[in-house]
């Protein structure tokens, strides 16, 4: 039968691993921040595979992007809520 | 010239007189008749090829016909020269076939292997189960058949059998059985065993009494526990044995009951074991341990399997879903007066890199929301995949370029014919319509009504067949199959599943999960089923597919990834419906290869929870899940728990010999295999988890494992785990978990207050081994 | 370590090597190949990996669509289908890559003779291809061994083999310090 490509989630990883020696080199802390990104684009899989990108790791970084602008848009509104209240 | 009118109970081949009939009369005789029914099937190649083929078939024994025809061919457009071999015999037909095949191998070959029942449905109309006449001459040649019902009534009739049920008074596999129990109409019977060492005493008196007890009931349908495996074998050896004859279970009685050797093979990246299979004449037999899918849908679907697939009861008991919905696909082909290819030779159509990217997706799977939610709806394509194959005519043979009245498949540069249609949606509709039909009525019933039972068998049975359907469309060997078409049904099914998201969305709701052909989605102030009605005509308006609410959830939980606490995991669920029933899905009383008591735990906790009536009230459950946890870990730990619910079965993926580091199931098939016991990949190993090594004993070793070797431990982190699993939903994590169990929890304290933990109790592991 | 594959029209080609090496041997030679002209990849072995081909070409900073575009893929799941996909593949100058030639006849609901008979037939195919353009076929070793003959057949019906081994890792551990 098909299926013949790896799976997205196959892909993820894959690109999770090409970056192990940026990642071998960070500093503990900042490893773990790198794993969280990783960690937020992992929520968007079904997107990316639908989005049958050639290079799949553009897609994840967006990901990784659309995540970090939904926690400024929350925390903005901590902010201005704290602020008027 | 004489008319009978009943069931058509059994049909196959016989040398002497070509096909036989069993007829289960209006009368109440059961009548062996016979059918003049000659077979024909077909050879394509070079002209000079089929000239030598000729000339051999013409100089062999088997009496033959032959003739220049033409016939379509499916992935053809213009008609195929064949030449049209007509045997007059039809159980001389396969051999005659073997041979022709080896001799020339170079030639295509077509309606080739057809089973018979198949080749007669087709030119009859009729099929086993269902009600027909037939006209008989004076030397009980049948000359004509008719057909008094389809496959596709609602209610079909019921042949009146006689049912007759043997078994072992234990698993052979276990223990030997000490003696046969028999059930038949109001009598029982029990005949005992005894050693082999003491034959004489028992084989005789044995064989008598059973041979008397088959003669006075005169079964239709033997149903029999291990009958394939263990029972019939060993009766049949016996007999051989110690009267030089053998055992009556054939109504047919020229003939032995027929063998087909176990087997072991891959399907879907699984393997998957076959027992070897006992196969009566005249009489039928099932054996309920060895039949496919018996323990959901019985012998009522089974059936209705026969029904719609005209494959005989012992045939559609044995096999997968797959071969029954080929067998329908070679059913309409016959009809049509298509080919049926030998070999599979349909050839991809070359692709891009580029579209193969595209193309080589499945269906969407998303990550839900993880944690709890209230008030959510389940809505559900019917049968996603087989109703688009039949609403966009996705058919082998209608996948292929752009032409005019061809539309485009969304995604691809495929395009499909509608002008006619193709051969799988034809064989699918009659199927899908009865299986709406089925739904609604099935919905419409009180739920006390007798019917009930029955027709959920036969929805079951339909659903396997259409489950598989689509799998079989890019099966490597399946006749009628095409990868192109494979990838057209999958494209539809994104889309479709997208346009529901956005129809969701422009409605109002939140998307909370989308699996395939399903979407969960939320709508504050919209927790009834009539409220959700707009949402789903608009879905089914756009997308042109049946659509149907699975229900609406008082509460639903998306578990999360235990390696990424972010995510949640696609397939690991559980909720309850507003009527108050229960769905889950993935979570360890699911898996087999949870033990009993583990997975009974699981269940007791999501009852509990169940009796909450809203998301609000389910805080208020968790005292009571811990004690419930506490007093399984006590029962546990006090070794009050009987050892067959701590049972592990695991499926063995491979030979014992081809491990090379052997899983807990490996180690103890390789403990059988010791004491003589051999298993076969895809077969399930039993076996309990043991202190020290090797760790685990198969429980059908015969001495008894020792209940102080059990590993509690174990099955107190797997205890441990599948509380956690429901419960951390609800907010208590694995951690918490620990602490409430250990800590005294009797003042029902709630977590999430200032939670008291006793650092200096003993933690978990500790009590749990002690 | 050099691995490109030196592959020359007129001549059938064959890549014996543990299964690892194939694959990224593999995705190379489509890689140069595709940035070059169009390249037939006919895959036995349900193995050809798309994206990597891409990642490859990424690296060598061309126009990626255009490239994939040139690849031109069709798969065989049964030794049927192999023998039907050669028969079909219209002969052109385009190289054409076999990968896995030998994975669709570990199959063994066909019988041996019947293999090797449907394996004769695609060796003439290959021939008849390989007089036009480069052929390079695939098989990643260890085979099972009852289909030994089969890769017999194979070797010998080849004008080339090319046959590699995966490098012996030195034992020992060296401290660093």
């Amino acid at each position: 039968m098909g299926r013949t490509l790896a799976s997205i989630t196959q892909e993820f990883f894959h690109e999770q691993q090409a970056l192990a020696r940026f990642r071998r080199a960070l500093r503990r802390s900042d490893q773990l921040v790198l794993d969280d990104l990783f960690a937020a684009a992992q929520q968007h899989l079904a997107a990316a595979a639908y989005a049958a990108h050639v290079l799949p790791f553009e897609v994840f970084l967006l990901a990784m992007l659309l995540e970090e602008h939904k926690e400024v848009q929350r925390l903005r509104r901590l902010v201005e809520e704290n602020r008027d209240g | 010239m004489v008319e009978y009118s009943g069931w058509l109970l059994d049909l196959y081949a016989d040398p002497q007189d070509g096909l036989v009939l069993w007829l289960l009369g209006d009368d109440g005789e059961r009548r062996r008749l016979r059918q003049p029914f000659p077979v024909t099937f077909y050879a394509a190649g070079p002209f000079p090829r089929l000239r030598l083929l000729w000339h051999a078939l013409q100089a062999q024994p088997v009496a033959v016909s032959l003739a220049r025809t033409e016939h379509r061919d499916l992935f053809q457009d213009e008609p195929v020269t064949v030449l049209a071999v007509r045997v007059q015999n039809p159980a001389q037909q396969p051999r005659l076939f073997a041979q022709m095949a080896e001799n020339f191998p170079d030639l295509t070959y077509y309606d080739a292997d057809i089973p018979l029942a198949l080749r007669h449905a087709a030119l009859h109309g009729t099929f086993p189960m269902g009600r027909c006449r037939v006209s008989v001459d004076e030397q009980g040649w049948v000359q004509e058949m008719t057909p008094l019902e389809t496959p596709w009534e609602l209610d079909p009739s019921q042949p009146p059998l006689r049912l007759m049920a043997i078994k072992p008074d234990c698993n052979p596999q276990h223990a030997p059985p000490a003696a046969l129990e028999i059930q038949c109409e109001n009598a029982g019977y029990r005949l005992p065993l005894g050693e082999l060492k003491e034959a004489q005493k028992w084989m005789r008196p044995l064989l008598v009494n059973l041979a008397a007890i088959l003669r006075r009931h005169d079964p239709d349908l033997i149903l029999t526990c291990w009958g394939d495996t263990w029972l019939m074998p060993y009766l049949l050896r016996l007999s051989r044995r110690v009267t030089g004859r053998p055992l009556p279970l054939n109504r047919e009685t020229r003939r032995q009951a027929a063998f087909r050797p176990e087997r072991s093979y891959f399907s879907y990246g699984q393997v998957i074991h076959r027992g070897r299979q006992v196969h009566l004449f005249g009489r039928l037999h099932i054996d309920s341990f060895n039949a496919v899918l018996f323990h959901d849908y019985g012998l009522e679907g089974v059936m209705e399997l026969s029904r719609v697939t005209a494959l005989p009861l012992q045939t559609t008991a044995r096999v997968s879903p797959g071969t029954g919905i080929s067998s329908m696909q070679i059913l309409t082909a016959l009809r049509l007066g298509v080919l049926v290819p030998w070999h599979k030779q349909q050839v991809e159509r070359p692709k891009t890199a580029l579209e193969l990217i595209h193309a080589d997706q499945g269906g969407l799977v998303y990550q839900p929301l993880p944690g709890l939610h209230r008030d959510v709806a389940e809505v559900d394509f019917i049968s996603m995949y087989p109703s688009i194959m039949a609403r966009f005519n996705i058919s082998p043979e209608t996948v292929g370029e752009q032409r005019p009245g061809a539309q485009r498949v969304p995604e691809l540069d495929l395009w499909l014919d509608q002008e006619s249609p193709g051969l799988v949606p034809q064989t699918l509709t009659p199927l899908l319509e009865k299986r709406v039909a089925l739904k609604h009525r099935l919905a419409e019933l009180p739920r006390w009504h007798p019917h009930r039972k029955a027709y959920k068998a036969r929805a079951s049975a339909h659903k396997w067949l259409l489950v598989t359907c689509f799998g079989y469309l890019g099966y490597k060997n399946a006749r009628f199959g095409r990868i192109e078409a494979h990838e057209s049904v999958t494209a539809y099914g994104r889309e479709a599943l997208l346009r529901a998201k956005e129809i969701a969305e422009e409605l109002g709701y939140t998307v909370l999960h989308m699996y395939v052909d399903g979407l969960w989605v939320y709508k504050p102030g919209c927790a009834s089923v009539s409220s959700t009605q707009p949402l789903l005509d608009e879905i089914a308006q756009r997308t042109g597919l049946p659509v149907a609410l699975e229900g609406i959830y008082r509460w639903v939980a998306f578990l999360r990834s235990r390696g990424n606490q972010r995510v949640a995991v696609a397939n690991r669920y559980f909720g309850f419906f507003q009527d108050g029933t229960l769905k889950l899905r993935g979570i360890e009383a699911r898996r087999q290869d949870t033990p009993a008591f583990i997975a009974q735990l699981q269940l007791d906790l999501l009852d509990l929870l169940g009796r909450a009536r809203s998301a609000e009230e389910l805080p208020e459950c968790l005292p009571e899940a811990v004690r419930l946890v506490q007093r399984g870990l006590n029962t546990l730990r006090l070794g009050r728990v009987p050892l067959a619910q701590l049972l592990v079965a695991q499926k063995l993926s491979r030979q014992v010999e081809a491990y090379r580091v052997p899983s807990p199931a490996g180690r103890a098939a390789a403990q059988l295999q010791v004491v003589g016991k051999i298993l076969k990949p895809g077969q399930h190993v039993r076996f309990l988890y043991t202190l020290g090594e090797p760790g685990v004993y198969a429980w059908d070793l015969p001495q008894p494992p020792n209940p102080k070797a059990v590993d509690l431990k174990r099955y107190a982190e797997l205890l441990m785990r599948a509380a956690v699993s429901v419960l951390e939903p609800l907010g208590m994590g694995e951690g918490e978990l620990r602490d409430w169990v250990s800590a005294n929890v009797t003042r029902g304290g709630l977590p999430g207050m200032a939670v008291v933990s006793y650092p200096w109790l003993p933690r978990l592991a500790a009590v749990a081994g002690s | 370590m050099d691995t490109s594959l030196d592959l020359r029209a007129g001549r059938l080609s064959l890549l014996l090597a543990p299964r690892n090496l194939v694959h990224s041997m593999v995705i190379t030679c489509i890689a140069r190949l595709a940035l070059e002209g169009t390249v037939w990849v006919l895959d036995g072995g349900n193995c050809f990996a798309a994206r990597q081909v891409a990642r490859t070409l990424r690296c060598q900073g061309s126009a990626l669509e255009d490239a994939l575009e040139r690849i031109r893929l069709a798969r065989a799941f049964t030794c049927y289908q192999m023998v039907a996909l050669l028969a079909e593949t219209p002969p052109s100058p385009a190289p054409i890559l076999v990968l896995e030639l030998l994975a669709t006849f570990q199959d063994e609901n066909v019988s041996l003779a019947e293999r090797q008979r449907l394996l004769g037939q695609s060796l003439a195919y290959l021939r008849r291809l390989s007089s036009r353009a480069a052929v390079l076929v695939t098989a990643s070793l260890p085979l099972e061994r009852q289909i030994g003959c089969l890769l017999q057949d194979l070797e010998e019906a080849a004008d080339q083999v090319w046959r590699f081994e995966n490098p012996v890792v030195a034992t020992a551990q060296y401290r660093l310090f």
